[in-house]
């Protein structure tokens, strides 16, 4: 038996891309002979080789969007989410080198300064894009009062309604996802995680997202975007107080750095039954 | 936030200069609602300054645009985006980051977009209808693998996503194994190509070794077969 040589590091992946010379190679080769540990890895290496080929093939259908791999790049998705990503840029070689272009842009972000440039203008092609929005309906924000109104819950009690069993399985399904299990829903004071629907000016559906409750002082709710992307930063919360078929009410604040703080409300004429909470978002 | 009236007692492109980043954002969106043509000025005075880093992220990627969706349209866009999202600077990183994302994105969806389009051929086919010879696809072997290797295949697939899933903490784990592990590449290129030094691309590498290593161990992994066999990550 050969005497065992130290662990190959980085050698080992050398090794077996080919970039070894011929007399390090069989250094190589001899160390595997001794030794299971690095066996197995170069085992398990060429297997990623084989199966990165292969992936190539399926994959192409299911490449992260720009806005998955950005925030991938900048740390910002949810672990669940990166987790999966992470998996997928390993071996797709179209989004590695479109990743590269997220490092290639933050290097000349952090390299560039704008003191020390002639400076630009925007092009009349951008004031078209931007004026087309602009005259759009789109462009138009409504006050969050005029939102809402009278009609817009009356619309987004409909849609949450219709969609309801999806909702709440979406919801239940998420909260899982984050460990946290569904008695939070259950109790609408409770401390924990609780969903947060988020519908677009129309009331219409656009995800479901995860806050974490905690009580602040007076019995206010604190609730807070664990994933501390600011995503919702300066978006008012609105929490759907449900008392009883006789008292519904609709309790709304800005949220800011992440965080928002509801004022506790009781009413004579019954108990809190029940509370939704919903964002809009264009 | 300033209110505004800073905007209306006329400040000019002159006074702007002095201003930073955080301050023409924040009178550009005061006066988003009420005085259009100051936000006009306002975001002028913002691409003015970063006008040159949203060319240049464009022009470095070296992606042969096409003619019916050039730079210069990609540049647009991405102004455009700017525009419509600078409510969404956070202000923890800088506003040259914040653009440099929102032209990376829009740049990336533009490449993509391309090649979606240049996978199909709008040129007809030149064929005999009339002949009885077999054509060139009747005559092409399917690439088709079979059945049973198929479900190989996504077994395979299935456990290297655990694994990978398990191994890679972040970007820069990922593009290791993908360029310098499997794919081959030395480590100068990796770190010219995602600008991290050559001595990152070797710490890093060192570690996913460990990690591999730790990870076959915990799981009592001995072979390849074992691997396949092994059910990892079935519910």
């Amino acid at each position: 038996m050969g005497r065992k040589t130290a662990h190959p590091a980085v050698e080992l992946f050398e090794y077996l891309s080919g970039r070894l010379n011929r007399q390090a190679g069989e250094a190589i080769e001899q160390h595997l002979a001794a030794c299971g540990d690095c066996a197995r890895l170069a085992g398990l290496v060429r297997e990623l080789k084989a199966g990165a080929q292969e992936a190539r093939l399926e994959q192409s259908a299911r490449h992260p969007d720009t806005g998955e791999l950005a925030a991938f790049f900048y740390g910002k998705s949810p672990r669940a989410r990166s987790a999966a990503t992470a998996a997928h840029l390993a071996l797709c070689r179209s989004c590695a080198s479109e990743l590269a272009l997220h490092a290639q842009a933050e290097q000349a972000a952090s390299r560039y300064d704008s003191s020390k440039v002639e400076a630009g203008r925007v092009p009349d092609s951008a004031w078209a894009l931007i004026r087309d929005w602009q005259e759009s309906n789109f462009a138009r924000p409504k006050p969050a009062r005029e939102w809402v109104s009278e009609q817009a819950l009356a619309k987004l009690s409909q849609a949450l309604s219709q969609q309801k069993d999806e909702l709440r399985s979406l919801a239940k399904s998420t909260l899982e996802r984050d460990r946290a299990g569904s008695k939070a829903e259950e109790d609408p004071e409770r401390a924990g995680p609780v969903p947060v629907i988020i519908v677009d000016r129309s009331a219409r559906f656009r995800g479901v997202e995860i806050f974490e409750r905690s009580e602040g002082p007076n019995g206010a709710s604190i609730l807070t975007y664990p994933e501390k992307s600011h995503r919702f930063d300066n978006k008012q919360f609105h929490a759907l107080l449900d008392f009883g078929e006789q008292s519904f009410i609709v309790i709304s604040d800005f949220i800011k750095r992440d965080k928002v703080r509801l004022q506790r409300v009781t009413r004579p004429d019954g108990q809190l039954r029940r509370a939704d909470y919903f964002i809009v978002e264009d | 936030m300033p209110d505004g009236s800073v905007a209306g007692a006329g400040t000019n492109k002159n006074s702007l200069e002095s201003l930073g980043d955080e301050e023409v954002v924040d009178l550009f969106l005061a006066s988003l609602k009420t005085d259009r043509e100051s936000a006009d000025m306002y975001f002028e005075a913002i691409i003015g300054r970063y006008y040159w880093l949203i060319t240049h992220i464009v022009r470095n990627s070296h992606f042969k645009f096409p003619a019916w969706d050039t730079a210069d349209d990609v540049v647009s866009r991405t102004i455009f985006k700017v525009y419509r999202g600078l409510s969404q600077w956070r202000r923890q990183g800088k506003l040259s980051s914040f653009i440099a994302r929102i032209t990376t994105s829009e740049l990336i969806d533009t490449i993509r977009r391309v090649r979606r389009d240049q996978t199909w051929d709008p040129r007809p086919v030149a064929s005999d209808q009339e002949s009885d010879r077999p054509t060139a696809i009747d005559l092409a072997s399917s690439r088709e693998p079979s059945p049973e290797a198929q479900l190989v295949n996504r077994e395979r697939q299935r456990i290297i996503g655990q694994l990978l899933d398990d191994v890679c903490r972040d970007w820069k784990d990922s593009v290791i194994v993908n360029e310098y592990i499997i794919a081959g590449s030395n480590g100068k290129e990796i770190s010219e190509k995602y600008e991290m030094s050559e001595d990152l691309v070797y710490q890093r590498a060192r570690r996913l070794r460990v990690r591999l290593m730790k990870w076959l161990a915990e799981r009592d992994i001995h072979s390849p077969e074992e691997l396949m066999g092994s059910g990892i990550g079935k519910k």
